[in-house]
């Protein structure tokens, strides 16, 4: 029980290097159950606790007993946010992920290097919100592609681009091109912009 | 740096120690100090992180704590006299959250001791500052500070002023290729 706080700022300490390094760690299955076990330890302390003094009215509960109460209390709920930050980092980092191949979804689960860091929970999440993007972004197809790189405004309809991976046959508005390693196309922009993000092709 | 429930950050900070002294016994605690004892008994002295020490300091009165010797008079007496020379990160443990810390322990004490930390704190932060983005935006070069251009004092920066200064320096390398861009005509 008393590594418990040890465990939570394990899980913390590797948010701190994933963030500082930029890379995605492997998710820490084994870390997260201890935590929870801690979590489920102190609850059962708690309670006893609780049901040691129960005959007593609220007020009249002896200092001591207050103040073991207050910090076992306070010790959970450390836990808890320690587990739901952790929980939050990544799926803010797999975000940023999926936003930086243009909402491409396949790039990133299937990248096996990738795939083996994430939990069960975190693969059926990144389907889910690649799902509602989507269903967003169909609302507003008419008007503007939600998921273009918005960081530089386009100046010209159509780009010069260098295939750097094979990337197969694409259907565009001039017809059917096949994109093979080397070759050089001038295309409109829209038809192959997230071509580029997910690094299939570059411009020259 | 954000103080918000989900911060990295915050929860490291928050994970500083204090010394406290228990105004009487605490049944069942005894592993917070380290020993083999069941309980917490009382005028026992107890490092503990600030997360855990603040509800049993300030809501039920069961703790005192010691200021620590990072803001002890010695230190606010360099800072007094040299902003810049005080290393921050060597006062601190871990990631080296000394202003957070204040901050902290300023919400512990009284009104006039507050106030004072308080000062304290945004003085040195201002004073500091200056150099901090001067060193930033022209990386190795000369410094008013002393030591090998500024070496010294980049090193004994505050988890706060590292994240500042790595920001600047991103902010002066974007400022630089837009300038040497030829974009910035259209």
């Amino acid at each position: 029980m008393s590594s418990s706080t040890e465990l939570s700022v394990q899980l913390i300490t590797e948010c701190k290097r994933s963030s500082n390094s930029g890379t995605l760690y492997k998710y820490n299955d084994n870390l997260v159950r201890q935590l929870s076990r801690e979590i489920r330890v102190l609850d059962r302390d708690l309670t006893a606790l609780l049901s040691s003094v129960s005959h007593l009215p609220a007020n009249e509960i002896p200092h001591p007993e207050l103040c073991a109460l207050t910090m076992i209390q306070t010790t959970i709920e450390r836990d808890k946010r320690c587990l739901l930050a952790y929980h939050q980092f990544r799926m803010s980092m797999l975000k940023d992920m999926y936003w930086a191949v243009g909402g491409a979804l396949p790039h990133v689960l299937n990248d096996p290097d990738v795939r083996g860091k994430l939990s069960p929970h975190e693969v059926d999440f990144m389907r889910e919100y690649a799902r509602i993007t989507m269903e967003y972004r169909s609302d507003l197809s008419d008007v503007v592609d939600i998921t273009m790189g918005i960081i530089t405004p386009p100046k010209d309809i159509h780009a010069l681009v260098i295939v750097v991976r094979d990337c197969g046959v694409v259907t565009t508005e001039l017809g059917a091109i096949d994109f093979q390693k080397g070759q050089r196309y001038l295309v409109r922009r829209a038809d192959i912009e997230h071509l580029i993000l997910q690094g299939y092709l570059e411009e020259v | 740096m954000e103080d918000s429930y989900y911060s990295i950050d915050a929860i490291l900070a928050e994970n500083q120690k204090l010394q406290c002294t228990f105004k009487h016994s605490v049944p069942g605690l005894g592993y917070l100090e380290g020993g083999d004892a069941k309980d917490i008994k009382e005028s026992d002295r107890v490092q503990l992180a600030y997360w855990l020490a603040l509800r049993p300091l300030l809501q039920t009165g069961s703790a005192d704590f010691t200021i620590p010797a990072s803001f002890s008079q010695r230190v606010q007496n360099a800072l007094n006299a040299e902003p810049r020379s005080v290393r921050l990160s060597s006062l601190v443990g871990g990631g080296g959250h000394w202003y957070a810390l204040g901050r902290m322990i300023a919400q512990l004490l009284d009104h006039k001791e507050a106030t004072q930390l308080a000062g304290l704190l945004n003085k040195t932060f201002q004073q500091r500052l200056i150099d901090l983005m001067d060193q930033a935006q022209h990386f190795g070069g000369s410094s008013t500070t002393s030591g090998q251009g500024g070496e010294d004092f980049r090193e004994g920066f505050d988890a706060t002023e590292r994240e500042l200064f790595a920001l600047a320096q991103d902010s002066t390398r974007a400022t630089k290729i837009w300038h040497e861009s030829s974009d910035k005509n259209h």
